[in-house]
């Protein structure tokens, strides 16, 4: 982790940045998943 | 990065994926139960409806029924009271079925006994039948014959009314002639004049009178014979006189021109030299000269 106010340069991604990625990729498709099964009952919660 | 962060990291990895895991497994494996519930309650109302429906249909086929069983419970009663008539009824036709089956069978008897006849009756048609045709063969042939005789018979006919017309010319001339013979005084009857052809009988008489003539010669004398002894005008007879038992005298010979059944007169033809003729005198047929 690079301190505030310099200009070193931004350090190479490794693999846990895959990993966030990853884990992005998983919450939006669970949000898709949840999506489609509120359009299933109308959007209505009651 | 620290050691708490790539933790961190590390279980939010896992977190997402759980995370993922359910929503896809909740979406993959859901039921819609608002659209069961719509269904559910769809299907109760149907339901509902057809029970509706259905009670009806029942309360109307109650009162239906109940009005047919009042009426066949009085069409019931209608027939009970029928089938007393026709158990009565039944019983009189059972009488009656037993005098029919008498009758029945006499008049089956009879019925056999017509039968015997009718086909006695059917045998003699069919001899009959036979005999008939005979009959006809034998009309047509006579009916021919018949035809031919028609034939025959008005050819004949013709031939009688030529013949006729003939026969009526030869009377009205055979009249004429009779007339002319008549006039010249000769005789028309055929067997007359056959018996003056023919030799007189063997007849002996008397001159009953005499009558002469202006000469005072006997011309006409009338003797005691005549058609009824077989003498017919034209026959010529000899007059005598016995004068003795074995001697007789010639007196002449006479011709009848007039005669009735016991008399007759007799012309003078062939007068005697020596005798005059005189009433009494014999005349006869039997004397040969």
């Amino acid at each position: 982790m690079s301190q505030r106010g310099s200009k070193s340069e931004d350090p190479a991604p490794d693999v846990y940045v895959g990993l966030l990625f990853v884990a992005v990729g998983a919450l939006l498709t669970g949000c898709i998943f949840l999506a489609l099964e509120l359009s299933s009952y109308g959007w209505q919660f009651q | 990065m620290s050691y708490v962060g790539k933790i961190l990291v590390i279980l939010q990895v896992a977190l997402s994926i759980l995370f993922m895991t359910f929503a896809g497994g909740v979406f993959a494996v859901h039921q819609n139960w608002r659209d069961k519930t719509m269904q559910v309650q769809k299907q109760l109302a149907d339901s509902q409806k057809q029970t509706r429906e259905a009670q009806s249909q029942l309360e109307s086929a109650k009162t239906e029924f109940e009005a047919k069983l009042s009426e066949q419970t009085h069409i019931a009663d209608g027939l009970k009271a029928q089938n007393t008539g026709l158990t009565a009824e039944v019983a009189e036709l059972r009488t009656s079925n037993d005098s029919l089956k008498q009758q029945r069978a006499t008049q089956t008897g009879l019925a056999e006994s017509k039968a015997q006849e009718a086909q006695f009756r059917q045998d003699e048609a069919e001899r009959q039948r036979v005999e008939n045709q005979k009959l006809q063969e034998r009309m047509d042939t006579l009916a021919a014959e018949n035809r031919e005789l028609k034939d025959e018979l008005f050819t004949q006919q013709e031939a009688y009314r030529t013949l006729n017309k003939t026969y009526e010319a030869g009377l009205s001339q055979l009249a004429f002639l009779k007339r002319v013979v008549s006039n010249a005084g000769l005789e028309t009857d055929p067997d007359v004049v056959a018996r003056q052809a023919a030799p007189p009988p063997p007849v002996d008489g008397l001159v009953t009178h005499i009558r002469k003539n202006r000469a005072n010669r006997v011309q006409f004398v009338e003797i005691s014979i005549g058609s009824d002894d077989g003498l017919v005008k034209g026959n010529e007879l000899d007059v005598v006189r016995i004068v003795g038992q074995d001697r007789s005298e010639w007196l002449g010979r006479v011709r009848i021109v007039d005669l009735g059944p016991d008399w007759a007169v007799a012309e003078v033809i062939q007068p005697s030299k020596n005798g005059i003729i005189q009433e009494g005198d014999n005349v006869t047929t039997r004397l040969k000269i």
